[in-house]
């Protein structure tokens, strides 16, 4: 059900025809927060109440796409004068390169990358321009765990306009074992709008989508992710699809990218996509559990679940090695008892 | 809470294609089409942003120009008075830096 | 291909709840496949709670509702026990969006106020195709008296009194303005009332425009006073702001009125919005159009009686304008 759902949602398949399997259509949609996606495609096509949805989802978007493009005018209004270009991560670049992967898709915040020597000028200028620790990791253990474990800075929230940004000075974490090189990525990186910020190539755009996704995650918004690599796949032309994988195995992401192919393959149909696989019988075996994993969050319900249990314990194993994640997981569980702070979820969002 | 650094040599001015106004009284409603947001702005406030609508200035130029402009003595309308009211209007992303400048 | 997929009947053919059966009402309920159409929206609900569905069966009898899985609907709203604990054992019951919100959990018996407060919540955090504003609307051929809310203020009061002066009720709760125009639409739904207010509809409106009352709950006493059929028909009519209030209650106070500054009328007004920073130059537009079109008032009174007197009176001002 959820495989054919997927490719309406991107206007392989049609709607489904008949209406209480229309009506889960969209209530699918709702669930995964990709109603926005689903108006790029079907809203001209629509009348009566699906018209009404996918609008009242189009203009929900729409503010969302607004407050990126905003945010990103003014990070570059904060590191004016100096000789700082962030590179757009995510949702950002898709807008910022007006990209189908970022139409429709919703937000809530904004990342960037900065080399890491750029990393306490870019705080401090952050900081200067009315953006704070955000309060939730503001404690000295999350500033601990980012600072010192993570890839990214705690997140900052701007005082007036309650946006999120989060920097990002590499692309997995340090305590990783998946070690993107992310300095190879950089430099490859191209101007954005007036110059003042940067983005990565398509190629680049599809591994760091696919690093997120499969090394980097529980993958808690499935439909919103793979519906993302499709996108971005469909962007690449011909010589970067045959470079991808070489590009790939360049910057040591192999293994997401022939996860991401084998998603756009198999869950779209691609066969470009297919044709692109490693011939790996091995490594296809060792990949077997994430992608049952991934057929299953699809699939929502017990299947979910039992997907969660594969991919919970191996976003963590993803991030850090054993004895520190035991470390990391008994700090959690203290705090999780702690009445004060019973709502602190991990702090790893997207 | 400035929105960047600024410098004497960086000029500054607003572009009226990126927003609307609407005047209600002694108030001016402004959608800015970048942010998305509404902002009320006095009649002070937009006679800064109409000055700036016509060229370019650096803080010190508009320091110079605006209580002129307003039709008061410079005392009345000093340079720190002018550089919050500019950087209220920067804060909102109502200006721009004039690129090469 | 237009129209293809359209996911609804026209509400027009559509039958009022009073015309289906009452099983039928508890069984579409039960599995969530009852949608109500009420004005711009189609809203899917789902509950087994005996008192919510008691209330929807008498206070909506006369809306257009669908009871089969075929219809679309805007927004669904849940009305259930916060855990399969609270089903059984003290039971209690919330209302549920879809999305997370604080709520506060209610006895059972109080499951029309979840209902109530769960329609608010649906339109108020999901509505993007309308600017939506705190306030409640009455209007007449001429135009709409749009009422603030302010706390304490009497909106819906008020407004309750102004139906029983021939307005018809658009909403006792949002302004719902359109797009780019200063249209507002209804979205007749009960006029929620508060503690002495209750008696005070109810003596002038009559006890069959009225629900049963819940005490304890906790806003204070809750009771409400019903749309009529006459709103429900003319519930695609929109209608044009002309008159804007800030009511203020004081008991004893001597009646008074004061004009407000469009600019201040409209910054006050767009503080009572959830949704106007979403929708952008759209509610921009429309709200700009909407405060060169009304007169803005502070009012302050403090009894029903006084209230409607002074409406009275800047209504007819207005119109000689």
């Amino acid at each position: 059900m959820s495989r054919a759902f997927l490719r309406s949602a991107v206007g392989l398949a049609p709607l489904p025809p008949r209406g209480a399997d229309l009506v889960a259509f969209i209530a699918w949609g709702r669930r995964h927060h990709i109603l926005g996606q689903l108006a790029t495609v079907w809203e001209q096509e629509s009348a009566g109440k699906l018209a009404d949805v996918l609008a009242n989802a189009r203009i929900f978007a729409g503010h969302d796409r607004r407050m990126l493009s905003y945010e990103m005018n003014r990070i570059a209004r904060a590191l004016m004068g100096t000789d700082i270009r962030p590179v757009l991560l995510k949702g950002g670049a898709y807008v910022a390169k007006a990209l189908t992967a970022g139409e429709g898709r919703r937000v809530s915040d904004i990342d960037i990358l900065v080399p890491e020597a750029d990393l306490k000028a870019v705080e401090a200028a952050l900081l200067a321009a009315g953006w704070k620790p955000e309060v939730s990791t503001a404690g000295a253990y999350d500033q601990h765990y980012y600072r010192d474990w993570m890839h990214e800075l705690p997140p900052l929230r701007h005082a007036r306009r309650r946006t999120l940004i989060d920097v990002h000075h590499r692309l997995t974490p340090r305590t990783a074992c998946l070690q993107v090189d992310h300095g190879a990525m950089l430099s490859a990186a191209r101007p954005a709008g007036d110059g003042s910020l940067q983005v990565f190539g398509p190629m680049d755009r599809f591994i760091h989508s696919a690093v997120h996704i499969f090394a980097d995650g529980t993958f808690d918004t499935p439909a919103r992710s793979l519906i993302e690599l499709y996108y971005l796949f469909a962007d690449l032309d011909d010589a970067d699809q045959v470079s991808l994988r070489d590009r790939a195995r360049e910057v040591g992401a192999l293994w997401p990218v022939d996860h991401a192919l084998w998603a756009v393959a198999t869950l779209f149909g691609s066969r470009r996509a297919a044709a692109l696989r490693g011939k790996n019988r091995l490594s296809r075996l060792r990949a077997l559990p994430v992608r049952l994993a991934v057929a299953g969050k699809l699939r929502e319900g017990a299947w979910a679940r039992l997907a969660d249990v594969l991919l919970y314990p191996r976003s963590h194993w993803l991030r850090m090695p054993v004895g520190m994640l035991v470390k990391h997981l008994l700090q959690k569980s203290r705090r999780m008892i702690s009445p004060k702070s019973a709502v602190a979820g991990l702090p790893g969002r997207e | 809470m400035p929105a960047g650094p600024n410098s004497d040599t960086w000029r500054w001015r607003a572009n009226a294609r990126h927003y609307r106004t609407h005047v209600l009284g002694d108030v001016t409603y402004v959608y800015c089409h970048l942010s998305g947001e509404t902002h009320m702005l006095n009649l002070v406030s937009m006679a800064m942003l109409d000055l700036l609508v016509q060229r370019p200035y650096s803080l010190a130029e508009l320091a110079d120009a605006f209580p002129a402009c307003l039709d008061v003595p410079v005392a009345e309308c000093p340079p720190a008075v002018v550089a919050r009211l500019f950087g209220e209007l920067d804060d909102v992303g109502l200006v721009e830096r004039v690129s090469g400048a | 291909m237009s129209g293809s997929w359209n996911g609804s009947v026209g509400p027009e053919a559509m039958k009022r709840l009073a015309d289906h059966a009452v099983r039928d009402v508890a069984a579409a309920l039960a599995r969530g496949h009852l949608v109500l159409h009420l004005g711009p929206f189609a809203l899917a609900l789902r509950t087994d709670n005996a008192a919510a569905r008691d209330f929807l069966v008498s206070m909506y009898a006369n809306c257009p509702v669908s009871l089969d899985q075929d219809t679309m609907a805007d927004f669904s709203l849940h009305v259930r026990p916060p855990n399969l604990l609270r089903r059984f054992v003290r039971r209690q019951v919330m209302p549920d969006p879809g999305f997370y919100f604080p709520s506060v959990p209610l006895p059972p018996r109080m499951g029309p106020l979840a209902l109530e407060m769960g329609m608010n919540m649906a339109v108020a955090l999901q509505c993007f195709r309308f600017a939506i504003y705190h306030a409640a609307v009455v209007a007449d051929e001429t135009g709409a008296i749009v009422i603030s809310a302010n706390s304490g203020g009497g909106k819906s009061t008020l407004a309750a009194a102004l139906m029983q002066e021939n307005f018809r009720l658009l909403s006792d709760e949002f302004a719902i303005m359109q797009p780019g125009e200063p249209l507002l639409l209804p979205y007749p739904r009960p006029v929620s009332l508060k503690n002495a207010s209750v008696d005070i509809v109810r003596a002038f409106a009559g006890n069959d425009a009225m629900s049963g009352v819940l005490h304890g709950t906790p806003k204070g006493t809750i009771g409400y006073r019903r749309a009529r059929k006459s709103d429900i028909a003319a519930m695609h009519r929109p209608a044009r702001g002309r008159l804007l209030l800030f009511p203020t209650f004081m008991e004893g106070a001597k009646a008074e009125v004061k004009p407000v500054e469009a600019g201040d009328a409209v910054m006050r007004f767009i503080a009572g919005s959830p949704n106007y920073h979403v929708l952008g130059e759209a509610a921009y537009t429309s709200l700009m159009a909407f405060a060169d079109s009304i007169r803005a008032y502070d009012i302050t009174y403090g009894n029903t009686a006084d209230s409607v007197a002074l409406v009275r009176e800047l209504w007819t001002q207005g119109g000689a304008a």
